[in-house]
């Protein structure tokens, strides 16, 4: 036998597949499954033709399905083995044991794989393999996604698994001889098939529909429960992390600020800077995100998402820190910044007053934008590395980044960020001793322009029972957060008015910018650095991705006090952001209810009412019949009379010897039968004419004949 | 078996009379037992079968142990309504029109080979079978009571016949096949032993009285409310059998129970037994069938029987 002869006979086809449903469910859910791992951004303009094609394979493969093929085999196999030289190709260009960036070429070599194997699914067993494969990409767009539109593939990707399977089962099942057909007398045969088939049909139908919704709510009730009760993902531990970015435009200025989604807004620009007005609106357009950040603006951004971030705990996504104060605007004392450049990941250097600091819990966080931003890079306090698409990124002396490029939608940046694993012990013990503060940060951070005295008492009196610098900024935070209000609603601010003292003992209500910038300058009063610093709080967590969803409402302004041996620590009365130390996520459906509350529609209040009426009435309704429904079977089962429990013992002493009742049998008949068989005497035939007038005369038997009953069943068995 | 002492007249007349009959009709236990339960549950008897198996001479028995009047009709093709029921003639005497009532006007009507008439007159049969009344001239008359009709036919002649629709089948209340007797009686005729000499000798053992008597008691024969179910349970499965094109009416699940109150009598009980409905459910059900196949009393008993093996018995 030669070689090839053994190669053809090995790959002998199954017998085709002639169902064409099957063939398009099957089609239907490759086509779902390569499309969702193509939408995430896998693979080039060929592979995205190939796919496209798929439906054309599918009509190929179902036409050659009779065919012997193995010329087509062979040429499938050689596009195979180019397909995976391509992706050795391709590895070729990234660090050796980079997973992170070998899963996109992985991905793109099995979605290969998956194509050219639809022009060769003759069989039944190709076309499984086929939806097996399906749900690999399935998975592989599932790690790849950063949203929810992946659920639309999912669901058409499910119903068309499912059906191919169900179709397949059926396709299996016709091949199979059918059964013969139970001999019966001649002239009922033929009727009686059919009323009995046609029964077996029904019942059939209901089966199915019974055993697919049983597997259906048992699998979603898994599903829910391990999404209940799992940990969520955890820190990723990752070699080389996402960063992309969809086009390098250099920003004007490099090392400075640029954020174009602040438009006219932009303080830096001059114009616009209306008192009181609320211009910088637009999604990413906090008006923080900027050279200075006056305390009169008003207004906020609108819910945009601005980008997602996947990171395995809330923090505060910080974009930049201001530290000089003159009443009402904070500004940068230095924009000069220091030019980072290598390749990723790219070390962040320690700045002063954060140098030596202990290691603290790593962070990984990765941002993708989903709008055009200011050109600040994100990150939870205190980065490390930066894993970067452009080679160059500018630090300044707070150790905040900026990159030398426009960030715009799309783009993504993964920051490693070391946080100092506090606690409120921790941060008693580590109390300033005002002498202790290194020089290069007294100079930054105590700076003030004359402090108002009814600030300065104020700062006074309410810190002064405080131990501890910890201890002073919560009763500074305590304080307003009994005596002022928060609110975005609050009145332009004076010309020449102090910002802080219009907001502590005139309008007692304001937004974080006020209440952020009060702390800060009655902490620097007090002798304790201290810093505003803008970004984003961390977002609401979508429980079904993962990843912290940021609006541009999510922009906020909070307190950094400086902690000796622990640098900057954020501090929030508004924030709900738990120290590091404290624990983090328990459950991967964390957030859920929260996520759902804000995404579902608000229906008004009678309608709750209605459908808590009518769910009342339907569990009421439930009860009643499922009451009567106990209550007729109560009936039913009024007591066995005494004929019946002759006849039960009569039954267990046939089928004792083998011979059981056939339920169309009479008591007098069976009684009969066993006679013949030779069980008992006379009088059985006897006691069974007394059972059945028990049963249907209306008049009990005497008790005679009872106890002649009783006799005659106790000698041939018939256990009571 | 243990009888009990409150079966009265009804029991004892069936014994007698299967007695008699048993003399004349050798070896027909069940064609008597069947002929009794119809004339006992107060129905009309229907004997069908080839020639010369005994069909006549088992009418002719039943009409001459039951006393009163007998008449017999040869159905002919030229037999016309009126010479059933009666003509109205003039009186010259009298002066006025009067009824000469006809053959049916008797206790016991023998209707010898009921399919070779015209169904102009067998439907004139009907009225009287089912109203037990006849009208002519725009005048209705009264058959007397009892009456009883027993008609005979052989159901595979084709030639000259005119086979009864299903509306006349079903004033029958049971309807008996005959069946090849076995060999020991067909010898036992050859020497004389029953047999139309016999007929003779037969002594009628009931009178008109006893007989109404007798059909009222089988007619208040206690039937429990299961054995009722029991009686519909099969009429309602043969109508739903997908053979059969026309099912038993609720008629005959009335004359079924009549029936078997009479079989019970007759078993010497005085209620009525699944035992008993099962006995003469295909006698009763079978002949009423209209199956997809064309009448056909066999497959109709058949099917009949192979239901009621289905019906589970009530337990009690």
């Amino acid at each position: 036998m030669s070689v090839l002869e053994r190669l053809k006979q090995v790959n002998a086809r199954a017998e085709p597949e002639e169902s064409v449903a099957l063939r398009v469910a099957v089609l239907v859910a490759v086509l779902a499954a390569a499309l969702a791992v193509v939408t995430q951004g896998v693979g080039g303009p060929l592979l995205r033709l190939a796919v496209a094609g798929l439906p054309g394979a599918f009509w190929f493969s179902h036409h050659a399905r009779h065919r012997d093929g193995f010329w087509l085999k062979l040429g499938l196999a050689i596009a195979v083995l180019v397909a995976f030289g391509s992706f050795l190709g391709s590895l070729g260009g990234v660090q050796a044991g980079s997973l992170a960036t070998v899963q996109i070429p992985l991905a793109e070599l099995f979605l290969w794989v998956q194509l050219l194997h639809a022009l060769d699914v003759p069989a039944r067993r190709d076309l499984m393999f086929s939806v097996v494969s399906s749900l690999v990409l399935m998975a592989v767009a599932g790690v790849l996604s950063i949203s929810m539109n992946l659920l639309w593939y999912l669901v058409v990707w499910a119903v068309a698994a499912a059906a191919s399977l169900v179709l397949a089962y059926r396709s299996e099942l016709s091949a199979l001889p059918a059964l013969p057909a139970r001999p019966r007398a001649a002239g009922e045969r033929r009727a009686e098939s059919a009323l009995v088939h046609d029964g077996r049909s029904r019942g059939a139908r209901g089966r199915v529909v019974r055993a697919v919704s049983a597997t259906v709510a048992i699998v979603v009730a898994v599903a829910t429960g391990a999404f209940f009760l799992l940990p969520p993902a955890g820190q990723a531990r990752g070699l080389t992390f996402p960063s992309r970015l969809a086009k390098v435009l250099p920003v004007p200025n490099q090392g400075g600020l640029s954020n174009p989604s602040l438009g006219s807004a932009d303080p830096a620009k001059g114009g616009g800077r209306g008192e009181g007005k609320g211009e910088g609106a637009a999604s990413f357009g906090y008006f923080g995100f900027s050279d200075s950040l006056d305390t009169g603006t008003r207004g906020r951004p609108d819910n945009t998402l601005v980008m997602r971030v996947r990171a395995s705990k809330p923090d505060f996504w910080r974009g930049q820190t201001f530290d000089v104060w003159d009443g009402r605007r904070w500004t940068l004392s230095t924009e000069r910044s220091r030019v980072l450049s290598g390749g990723s990941p790219l070390g962040v250097p320690a700045v002063p007053g954060e140098a030596g600091l202990p290691p603290g819990s790593e962070l990984v966080q990765t941002y993708y934008l989903e709008q055009t931003g200011p050109n600040v890079i994100f990150g939870a306090n205190r980065a490390t590395r930066l894993y970067f698409p452009d080679p160059r990124v500018f630090q300044l002396p707070d150790g905040t980044l900026r990159a030398g490029v426009a960030l715009q939608g799309k783009a993504a940046y993964t920051v490693v960020s070391s946080r100092p694993a506090v606690t409120e012990e921790i941060l008693r013990a580590a109390d300033l001793d005002p002498a202790g503060v290194p020089p290069a940060i007294a100079a930054r951070y105590l700076a003030l322009p004359p402090v108002p005295a009814r600030v300065s008492q104020l700062a006074r009196r309410l810190t002064a029972s405080a131990p501890t610098v910890y201890d002073k900024v919560r009763a500074v935070e305590a304080w307003m957060g009994a005596n002022t209000r928060y609110s975005l609603d609050i009145p332009p601010l004076p010309k020449g008015a102090d910002a802080v003292e219009q907001y502590l003992f005139e309008d007692r209500t304001g937004f974080c910018e006020q209440i952020a910038t009060s702390l800060v300058v009655m902490m620097r009063h007090l002798g304790v650095p201290a810093r505003l610093a803008v970004g984003f709080t961390p977002g609401q967590r979508n429980p079904f991705t993962g990843l912290y969803e940021v609006r541009g409402s999510d922009a906020h302004a909070w307190a950094e006090v400086w902690f000796p041996g622990i640098g900057w620590q954020a501090f929030d009365p508004t924030a709900n952001v738990p120290l590091a130390g404290d624990g983090g996520l328990s459950r991967a459906s964390s957030g859920i209810s929260s996520y759902l509350a804000a995404r579902l529609p608000h229906p008004p209040a009678w309608a709750v009412d209605v459908v808590v009426g009518l769910a009342v009435l339907a569990v009421a309704a439930a009860g009643v019949v499922r009451l009567r429904a106990v209550l007729a079977r109560r009936r039913a089962r009024r007591p066995a009379s005494w004929a019946e429990a002759c006849l039960a013992r009569l039954e267990a002493a046939g089928a004792a010897r083998g011979r059981q009742r056939r339920p169309s049998e009479t008591v007098r008949e069976y009684a009969a039968s066993l006679r013949r068989g030779g069980v008992g005497d006379a009088r059985l035939e006897e006691a069974a004419a007394i059972v059945t007038r028990d049963a249907f005369s209306g008049e009990p038997v005497t008790a005679g004949e009872r106890a002649l009953v009783d006799k005659v069943l106790e000698d041939v068995g018939g256990k009571t | 078996m243990a009888r009990p002492a409150d079966v009265g007249l009804a029991n004892g007349l069936a014994t007698e009379l299967t007695r008699a009959l048993s003399q004349v009709v050798r070896g027909k236990p069940r064609p008597i037992r069947l002929a009794l339960v119809a004339l006992l549950s107060g129905g009309h008897l229907l004997v069908e079968d080839v020639p010369g198996v005994g069909k006549t001479l088992l009418a002719k028995a039943v009409a001459r142990v039951v006393g009163g009047s007998f008449r017999r009709i040869q159905a002919t093709p030229d037999l016309l309504p009126a010479e059933l029921t009666g003509v109205s003639v003039f009186s010259a005497q009298r002066e006025e029109w009067e009824f000469r009532p006809g053959p049916l006007f008797a206790n016991v009507v023998l209707v010898d080979e009921i399919n070779r008439t015209t169904p102009r007159t067998q439907s004139a049969l009907l009225e009287a079978m089912e109203e037990r009344q006849v009208t002519v001239d725009g005048v209705t008359y009264a058959l007397p009571d009892p009456f009883f009709l027993v008609a005979t036919q052989n159901p595979f002649e084709h030639a000259g016949t005119f086979p009864l629709v299903e509306g006349q089948r079903d004033r029958f209340a049971v309807v008996v096949e005959m069946g090849l007797p076995g060999r020991e009686t067909e010898r036992e005729l050859l020497l004389g032993h029953g047999g139309v000499d016999s007929l003779g000798e037969l002594e009628a053992v009931i009178d008109p009285r006893g007989l109404r008597a007798a059909v009222a008691e089988v007619r208040s024969t206690h039937c429990a409310p299961a054995v009722a179910d029991y009686i519909v349970d099969p009429s309602t499965a043969v109508r739903a059998h997908p053979e059969v094109r026309l099912g038993a009416s609720p008629r005959s699940s009335i004359t079924l129970l009549h029936a078997a109150r009479a079989q019970a009598v007759m078993g010497g009980r005085s209620f009525v037994s699944p035992d008993d409905v099962k006995s003469v459910a295909a006698a009763v059900l079978s002949h009423r069938l209209v199956l997809s196949g064309g009448p056909d009393l066999h497959a109709a008993a058949t099917l009949v029987r192979s239901v009621v093996d289905r019906v589970p018995v009530p337990r009690g």
